[in-house]
């Protein structure tokens, strides 16, 4: 067995199985669990980073290994090539670091062992997902990971917000599974196999329905959009923020909502095997998928400047910095069929790196200031600069990376996706996206302002505030010491990914995009610094008031509202067949069947008001209305000739 | 063929009585029309086979010891209930279930 | 080589000691101890079921690639006529599963009934009566001995639905009976034409006889499918026959609804597989006539009525019965496909199905003791007693297709299934109907684990250990089966040599 081999195979089964020793291990020592879990995911990252060389080295051609699983329908396998391997390395990384911060974050909460348990299966599952080597194993990892959140946003069960979160979530994402699940269906139809090998093949032969492919795509875009919470199906997120902050950090900012950036950089991949197929998705796959990521970046950016949830500024940050991504994908192939030619996919791998690591360090620093403070709310924070000065220090570098200033991570990455975008979009996605980056700035600096800056507030002044403790600071000092590097990382990343760049990496400097980003900074920079930090009043009453505009903002544009609305038209029509059914078949006249399970009790006393050949009648009148309808489908699909 | 259609018909009689009545009886009768219906279909199709004879014997002597004791049945539960009437049947059914239950529980 | 005697063996095995249960049981009372001789009873009669089914099954596959076999009572005369049994790959999966499951139930109902109540006696002879006419129902290879085995079962289902003698189960038993009067005079009137047509009703000869047949006879035959299969609809549920099920599950005990559910639910669409796949034929492989239209049509009913009325259920064995008239309709799906993948897909679905109806009956027959019977009762259930809700939410989202346990394969085979024959609306209106099917799943989990107890209590209750056992051999399955179907479809596999269609 080689080296990569065992890796690729060790890396999601190690996690997998280790989790099934948590709960054993945590029943005699909590310590030995905690070290268990941070010597596991140590493991984990490497066996990632042992994958890496072979991969650099290689021609850009995927490696594959599989085994038997269900005859003649799938073999079980794993694929190796840069985006799986790029996508390892992160969530390794990631759990290794979150691994470590919850033993300071989650100490003393109880439920700990269900806790790592979970946390552990995710690791697996969500490396089992961008490592695997056909769609239905892909599919059934993907289902873990939505399940693995389920449960770890739902942690706190004992809070009935945090239920409902979870259970929400999980809906609205599981709308996205079915559309993938649909896709794969097609696919397996159409190719006769789930291995991307196989799909690739079968594209290269030139042999497929384009109209059936593109519909394909258009599956496979409506499963990322829901999984990485975009517009329309972005407000889960926000939702999500019930987690404990570490698992916000994981799932909801380094990993989880990026398996729909992997799904479609997976996609484009494979699609790209057939030249033609590129061509005829560029006039209206391509562009719907820039037109979501430029949507939801600005909406994320814009509900960033209302919330008051300090988790919920982060979380909106997320679901508008993923949309930047899409935006990057949206553009990749408009002028090319090659992927190794292409600038936006590129981007918006690079950019997927770079925010993990800065949004990773804002849930960090937002955990350790909660965890001092035990609230989220903003309006109670305040003037934090003195009591905490290591994660002020820390968060001015976060606040600089996520606005993209140079030299940070984020300016090489965001620059990339404005290059292209600006390459490739229309006028309207051009001016859109310039807007989001601007009001980006502007609600990190009214983040910062708010937590941070000015008179501290009472509650904080009620309470001895204290800085994080060393095990949380560590982690998110290494994540802002790479963010402040990362930039550098790009032309090495590059030819990692056996991708052409045009830019060197001081191009980005040079290039057009760079004067109208820094000038637009400015002004957004001046707002916000005069309302939040100068206290300047205007905006804020503005933003306190009730007007159209924040009506939409405080509505996160009225998503939900549209969600619950169908959700109970659902509910109506349904209690309206109930009604229409115990009318006709009720033998006890009740209210939507509920005094049944009374009447069934021993010992209840029940008066027949019907005899029951009544509503027999009634049943059998079903019966012969079904047999005619049976007589009525066989007779139109048949005829009846002949007497 | 017009003794399919017969035997349809009896089968829409069996039926409609099935629904309409709730005296045992009668609720018997229509029993006995529906498997009569089957049986003309079965015995009148079979005589081409030459089973006509066999099937018609057979199932005449089936018949007759079902209905027999069927209607043994039907007589105790008359007895016992003082009534033939399905509905008042299982409303002292109940009764007699309470009651069970209750000694029960006092034992 | 098989022989007529071990054919027959497994059934009268379980016939006759569903005789000598009742004086058996008789002299059980007698002793201290009741419960554990009563479970050493049952456990015998299996093991001794167990073995004569692995006899056959042993016997059958003795000679490699064996084709479907049809043996007849007496052994020499014409099996056109005669009394006959047909084996091969589908009825003995079936047998096996019916064996199996019925096994775990009767562990489950031998704890769960009083053994000192009077009833309790009847109750468990009669479960195993109805496993062995199953067993011979699904063994029987021509359609009277079906028939007959299949009434035997049905009436037999009726007395376990009347454990408790109240007015609700006396009314949902009687509905019941009127719908099996009304089915069975469907039926036996439908055969009663086609064995004047064909001069048979043995499968093999029917579809032999039924491939020549022209004109006014064509008429008849449809006329005769159309009372057979609305005769076996009733008893399987299709919507829109399907008001007696929810009812009948409701008022049934636990162990009661596990069964019928399980087995006689699930085993119904049996004889649909037999006469659609096998003697009219699927129409793209030259069937009589085309019946695609109407099984999607009924399908596609099914799992909508299903999962709408599902969604507002307010009793909680009620809504499991309503997903079990959805899981009916999935099934269909599968049939109304008629090829390899579709058979593959409806045969694993059975047994998920199965699986998983039980668990759900068994899972919240535990809870229903402590009172907690509608879903606002539900409320923090979950912290209350957590191994029995745990088994509850694992049958949920199997229902709901939540890989990786079984019921995403199986409903993944399905789907896969009906776009292959390109009944892709068909496979739309099932996704989108599980969909449906997570969102009510996932309230009952949300009022189970995320709302406080009505009363504020919140002591966890002491859960019957022996109850739990049988629940978690079950859940044990579907973990199993989901991950490794390959357990199950190494077992169908040899089916597919064996299509009518296939068999030259």
């Amino acid at each position: 067995m080689m080296l990569e081999e065992f890796s690729a195979w060790f890396v999601w089964i190690i996690p997998l199985i280790a989790s099934l020793f948590v709960p054993v291990i945590g029943k005699y020592s909590e310590k030995a669990r905690n070290y268990f879990v941070i010597a596991i995911a140590g493991i984990v990252g490497v066996l990632a980073l042992s994958l890496v060389p072979s991969v650099w080295s290689g021609e850009g051609e995927a490696i594959t290994y599989t085994i038997p699983w269900i005859s003649g329908f799938v073999e079980a396998g794993v694929y190796i090539d840069s985006l799986s391997v790029l996508f390892t390395c992160l969530v390794a990384f990631f759990a290794l670091i979150i691994a470590v911060y919850s033993q300071g974050y989650m100490k003393g909460e109880e439920g700990l062992t269900r806790y790592y348990y979970l946390l552990l299966l995710f690791i697996g599952s969500m490396i089992g997902l961008v490592i695997s080597d056909n769609m239905l194993q892909m599919f059934i990892f993907w289902e873990m990971v939505g399940l693995c959140s389920y449960a770890l946003i739902s942690f706190w069960y004992k809070k009935p917000e945090s239920i409902h979160s979870g259970v929400k979530v999980f809906i609205m994402t599981r709308i996205g599974d079915i559309m993938l699940l649909a896709a794969i269906a097609i696919l397996f139809y159409m190719f006769g196999t789930f291995s991307f090998h196989g799909v690739i093949e079968g594209l290269q032969s030139g042999v497929f329905n384009t109209e059936l492919m593109v519909i394909t795509a258009f599956l496979v875009l409506g499963g990322a959009v829901a999984k990485s919470a975009q517009f329309p199906l972005f407000t889960w997120l926000y939702s999500a923020m019930e987690a404990p902050t570490s698992v916000s950090a994981l799932l909801h900012a380094a990993t989880m909502v990026k398996a729909g950036i992997y799904l479609l950089s997976r996609f484009i991949l494979i699609f790209a095997a057939a030249p033609a197929l590129i061509v005829a998705l560029q006039p209206y796959w391509f562009p719907t998928i820039s037109w979501i990521g430029v949507i939801t970046a600005f909406i994320g950016a814009t509900l960033g400047l209302m919330t008051t949830d300090i988790k919920g500024v982060l979380a909106y940050s997320t679901v508008s910095q993923i949309g930047f991504m899409m935006a990057g994908l949206g553009t990749a192939m408009a002028h090319t069929t090659d992927v190794a030619m292409s600038t936006g996919w590129f981007a918006s791998l690079f950019h997927m790196v770079s925010h993990a690591f800065f949004e990773g360090l804002g849930f960090l620093l937002a955990g350790g200031i909660i965890h001092a403070l035990g609230t989220r709310d903003m309006r109670l924070m305040g003037g934090l600069k003195k009591a905490m000065p290591l994660t002020f220090a820390l968060m001015i570098i976060m606040i600089v990376t996520t606005s993209g200033l140079p030299p940070f991570a984020a300016f090489f990455s965001k620059g990339l996706i404005l290059t292209s975008v600006m390459d490739a979009g229309s006028l309207i996605q051009t001016i859109l996206i310039f807007a989001a980056t601007a009001i980006t700035f502007a609600y990190c600096i009214r983040m910062f302002s708010l937590v941070f800056m000015g008179k501290p507030s009472e509650h904080i002044s009620k309470i001895h505030v204290h800085e994080a403790p060393k095990i949380m600071l560590v982690p998110a000092a290494i994540l802002a010491a790479l963010c402040i590097v990362w930039g550098i990382a790009q032309p090495y990343i590059a030819s990692f990914m056996h991708i052409e760049l045009e830019h060197t990496l001081l191009g980005a400097f040079t290039s057009a995009e760079t004067p109208i980003f820094l000038l637009l900074l400015l002004p957004a920079f001046l707002l916000a610094y005069a309302s939040y930090y100068k206290n300047f009043m205007g905006i804020r009453k503005i933003a306190a008031g009730k007007n159209p505009l924040t009506a939409i903002l405080n509505h996160a544009y009225f998503i939900d509202d549209l969600y619950y609305g169908i959700a109970k038209g659902i509910n109506g029509f349904s209690a309206a067949l109930t009604r229409f059914e115990n009318a006709l078949f009720a033998h006890i006249p009740d209210k939507v069947g509920s005094d049944i399970s009374d009447a069934a009790a021993p010992g209840h006393v029940m008066t027949l008001k019907k005899g029951p050949s009544d509503s027999f009648r009634n049943y059998v009148a079903a019966a012969v209305l079904g047999f005619i309808l049976i007589m009525v489908l066989i007779v139109l699909t048949v005829g009846f000739g002949g007497i | 063929m017009d003794f399919v259609i017969l035997a349809l018909v009896m089968l829409a009689i069996g039926i409609y009585g099935l629904l309409t009545n709730r005296q045992l009886l009668k609720v018997f009768i229509s029993i006995e029309l529906i498997a009569t219906a089957a049986t003309l279909n079965f015995v009148m199709l079979a005589s081409p086979q030459g089973l006509g004879e066999a099937l018609l014997v057979l199932a005449f002597s089936v018949d007759t010891a079902v209905s027999a004791v069927i209607l043994a049945l039907l007589v105790l539960v008359s007895k016992r209930y003082g009534t033939g009437d399905l509905s008042k049947i299982i409303a002292k059914m109940q009764e007699n279930a309470e009651k069970e239950e209750s000694e029960v529980e006092a034992q | 080589m098989v022989t007529i005697l071990d054919v027959i063996l497994p059934i009268f095995t379980l016939i006759v000691a569903a005789l000598i249960t009742i004086p058996i049981f008789r002299a059980i009372r007698k002793t201290s101890h009741k419960t554990g001789l009563t479970a050493a009873w049952f456990i015998a009669v299996f093991a001794i079921a167990s073995i004569t089914i692995v006899n056959l099954f042993l016997s059958y596959y003795s000679v490699a690639n064996p084709a479907p076999l049809n043996l007849t009572l007496d052994g020499t005369s014409n099996p056109a006529i005669a009394t006959s049994f047909l084996i091969d790959a589908i009825a003995l999966y079936m047998a096996i599963i019916i064996v199996g499951i019925a096994a775990v139930v009767m562990v489950y109902t031998v704890f769960f009934v009083n053994s000192a109540e009077r009833p309790s006696d009847r109750y468990m002879a009669i479960m195993l009566l109805l496993t062995g006419a199953l067993v011979g129902a699904v063994l029987s290879g021509d359609l009277l001995t079906f028939f007959i085995f299949w009434e035997a079962a049905t009436a037999a289902a009726a007395f376990l639905m009347l454990y408790r003698k109240n007015a609700f189960s006396l009314n949902a038993t009687l509905k019941y009976l009127v719908m099996v009067i009304i089915a069975s005079a469907f039926v036996l009137l439908g055969l009663s034409i086609v064995y004047g047509i064909t001069g048979s009703l043995n499968y093999i000869a029917v579809r032999e006889a039924i491939g020549t047949i022209t004109g006014a006879d064509m008429n008849l035959l449809i006329i005769a499918f159309v009372f057979v299969a609305a005769g076996y609809a009733i008893e399987a549920a299709i919507v829109p026959f399907h008001f007696w099920l929810p009812d009948a599950y409701t008022a049934a005990p636990a162990p009661s609804a596990a069964f019928l559910s399980a087995l006689v639910d699930q085993g119904s669409y049996y004889i649909l597989i037999r006469i659609l796949l096998f003697i009219i034929l699927p129409p793209s492989v030259g069937g009589v006539f085309d019946w695609t239209l109407m099984m999607a049509a009924l399908a596609a009913l099914t799992m909508i009525v299903g999962n709408i009325f599902a969604l507002i259920q307010n009793n909680i064995k009620r809504l499991i019965a309503y997903i079990c008239v959805a899981d009916v309709g999935y099934n269909l799906v599968a049939i109304t496909s008629a090829n390899e993948l579709g058979l593959q897909g409806n045969l694993y679905f059975f047994l998920i199905g199965s699986l998983t109806t039980a668990l759900a009956f068994m899972a919240v027959g535990i809870i229903n003791r402590h009172g907690f019977k509608k879903l606002d009762d539900f409320a923090g259930v979950g912290k209350k007693m957590p191994w029995s809700s745990l088994a509850l939410v694992i049958a949920g989202l199997s229902f709901a297709g939540v890989p990786p346990l079984g019921g995403f394969i199986a409903k993944y085979f399905v789907f896969t299934a009906a776009i292959s024959v390109d009944l892709t609306w068909l496979a739309i209106i099932g996704v989108l109907t599980s969909v449906l099917q997570t969102a009510y799943i996932f309230r009952l989990v949300n009022i189970m684990y995320g709302k406080a107890p009505k009363d504020g209590v919140t002591t966890r209750i002491k859960e019957n250990k022996y109850l739990l056992i049988p629940v978690f051999i079950l859940v044990v399955a579907i973990f199993i089966f989901g991950l490794f179907p390959n357990l199950v479809l190494e077992l169908i596999q040899p089916m597919l040599s064996q299509l009518p269609w296939t068999v030259p």
